[in-house]
């Protein structure tokens, strides 16, 4: 691990290898900062979660491992954004591919309007895959790992809308789980979900850490400290610019933070 | 005291819309109702479904109503793929600069344009540099072009209203954007595209001064048969035998009228109803 990133692990856990990482990212909007100069790695088949306040360009920064951002016209990103070593952000990177590898998970439910299957079917459907057979096994596994399988499994042709909100939000996850990425970004999956599907989801989370590298961006801190391995603090700088305070385990983060406004923001000074 | 007031100010409101309400109103009816009155002696089965005879002083208008038909496909056919593609380009392509503006511009504009100089474009373009004579085709185009400015600014407010939420998450599982237009974006918006265009064929039904320089017959023997054959319409039908045919019966006029405004308005509904049905179905 890169020791100025991680200036808080006091050796209390492992961290794997690095999946993702930013370095010296700065993101503009127009002529808007809203990230600077942040570096960052990113440890595989873990949780890593994003903290700050409202504004600090979490999001923002989520959506650069995706190239979301690109959507936006006028963006400009400088640094470099890595996956697996690889710059995401040069120009002979398939973007498709990018977001194929690395999934999403938004803050409102936003199923399709279709069935349930079609809903999960939709990416492997894209990417190719006719047969009914193996769709089938593709919807019935994804739904299975997102913890749904159980709950819609005859409602199959149902309308994805129809389900409730916490059952939407796992369809979203088996949606991006059926075309199997190896990271999955989560933008305040649980802000919209009552206490119950909030739990669901974070257990989900937990489970798939074993086998997908996740990152949260939370304003819970106690989801933070439950769920995370890694946690990220961001705030922003007088100009409104984000900046990375402070990264680390989250247990360190948590009980010892390095820096006086991680403290400030975690015991609930600000923010 | 004040209660008072405020219930004479609310009655006062209420009283001028419904009076408003009224005005407008009124002489919709008042046409409509006008119409029906002058109009039904004339119609009949015999009135829709044969060909004018003596200069259309008898006979039907069977001709008429089948190349006004004719002439809402035709120009839908055009108008519709065309309006489409240039919504899709226009939203999800091309980006925020001078030529994109340029565009905005030209489609505003196109829509205030007079349609006797849309007439007038046909008859240089398709009529006499195409060489499509005056025909069913010439007209059908330059009815399209005006029509363009509908199609394609109700095509794209409708892919417009498709939530960003569902391309992004079309997007995040690696579907390209084509794919999302083609799967998320076309299926969402396609009613709103599909209402438009709706209304585009009623109103070119109702077009007269286009179609006059460009190929509408008041007499044609026979229906047309090619793309290439000219062709009678409802309202040319219905300016000629107004201003042109001495001793034409008031009957035939008005019920050549009322069925125009039949054609017109049953159109109208039907774009109503895919709005009722859409939005009832987006709400529920
Ligand atoms: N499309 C955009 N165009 C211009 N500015 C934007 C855009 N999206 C975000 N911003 C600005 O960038 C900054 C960071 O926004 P971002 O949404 O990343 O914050 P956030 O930390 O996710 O906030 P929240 O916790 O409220 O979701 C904000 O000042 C915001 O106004
Ligand atoms: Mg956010």
């Amino acid at each position: 691990m890169n020791a100025d990133v991680f200036p808080t692990n006091n050796g209390s856990s492992h961290l794997n290898e690095t999946k993702l990482r930013s370095q010296d990212v700065s993101l503009f909007y127009g002529k808007f900062q809203a990230l600077r100069s942040i570096s960052l790695d990113i440890p595989e088949r873990a949780v890593t979660a994003i903290i700050g306040p409202s504004g600090c360009g979490k999001s923002s920064y989520l959506r650069l491992f995706n190239r979301m951002n690109d959507l936006i016209p006028d963006t400009r990103t400088t640094g470099h954004v890595e996956l697996d070593g690889i710059d995401i952000y040069q120009r002979d990177v398939d973007v498709v591919d990018v977001r194929k590898r690395v999934g999403m998970v938004f803050q409102r439910p936003n199923p399709f309007p279709m069935s349930v299957f079609e809903n999960v079917a939709f990416g492997p459907r894209r990417h190719g895959i006719r047969n009914r057979e193996e769709l089938s096994d593709i919807v019935e596994r994804s739904l299975r790992q997102a913890a749904l399988w159980d709950e819609v499994k005859d409602k199959l042709a149902h309308p994805g809308l129809a389900l409730s909100g916490g059952q939407q939000q796992r369809l979203c996850i088996a949606r991006v789980l059926a075309v199997e990425p190896e990271v999955i970004l989560m933008d305040e999956p649980c802000s919209a979900l009552d206490p119950v599907a909030t739990l669901k989801i974070e257990d989900l989370m937990r489970t798939l850490c074993s086998e997908y590298t996740i990152i949260i961006v939370t304003h819970n801190m106690q989801q933070a400290a439950r769920v995370s391995d890694v946690t990220a603090f961001f705030m922003m700088e007088d100009d409104r610019a984000g900046v990375l305070v402070e990264a680390g385990p989250t247990s360190g983060l948590f009980t010892n933070p390095k820096q006086k406004t991680t403290e400030d923001y975690i015991t609930g000074r600000f923010g | 005291m004040n209660m008072v007031r405020r219930r004479i100010t609310q009655r006062l409101a209420f009283i001028l819309l419904a009076a408003t309400t009224l005005v407008v109103v009124t002489p919709v009816l008042f046409i409509i109702i006008y119409m029906a009155i002058e109009g039904a002696p004339a119609l009949s089965w015999e009135f829709l479904i044969s060909a004018p005879r003596m200069a259309g002083k008898e006979g039907g208008i069977f001709p008429a109503i089948i190349g006004t038909f004719y002439l809402m496909i035709g120009t839908i056919v055009f108008a519709l793929p065309v309006g489409v593609l240039a919504g899709i380009y226009l939203t999800e392509y091309a980006t925020d600069n001078w030529l994109t503006r340029t565009i905005n511009l030209a489609i505003l504009n196109l829509a205030g344009v007079p349609s006797i100089v849309f007439g007038l474009f046909g008859l240089g373009i398709f009529v006499m540099l195409f060489q499509f004579g005056m025909s069913l085709l010439a007209a059908s185009l330059t009815l399209a072009c005006q029509a363009l400015a509908m199609t394609i600014t109700t095509s794209r407010e409708a892919i417009l209203a498709v939530p960003r939420e569902l391309r992004e998450g079309s997007l995040a599982v690696g579907a390209t954007r084509w794919q999302t237009i083609r799967h998320i974006v076309l299926p969402q918006s396609l009613s709103g595209i599909v209402t438009g265009a709706v209304l585009a064929m009623s109103r070119a039904a109702g077009e007269t001064a286009p179609i006059l320089v460009v190929g509408a017959a008041f007499l044609v023997p026979g229906l047309p048969t090619s793309p290439l054959d000219r062709f009678m319409a409802l309202p040319y039908h219905l300016y000629t035998a107004a201003a042109h045919v001495p001793g034409m019966p008031k009957s035939i006029m008005w019920g050549t009228a009322l069925v125009l405004l039949a054609v017109v308005l049953s159109f109208n509904l039907i774009a109503i109803i895919i709005r009722l049905r859409v939005r009832r179905r987006r709400y529920s």
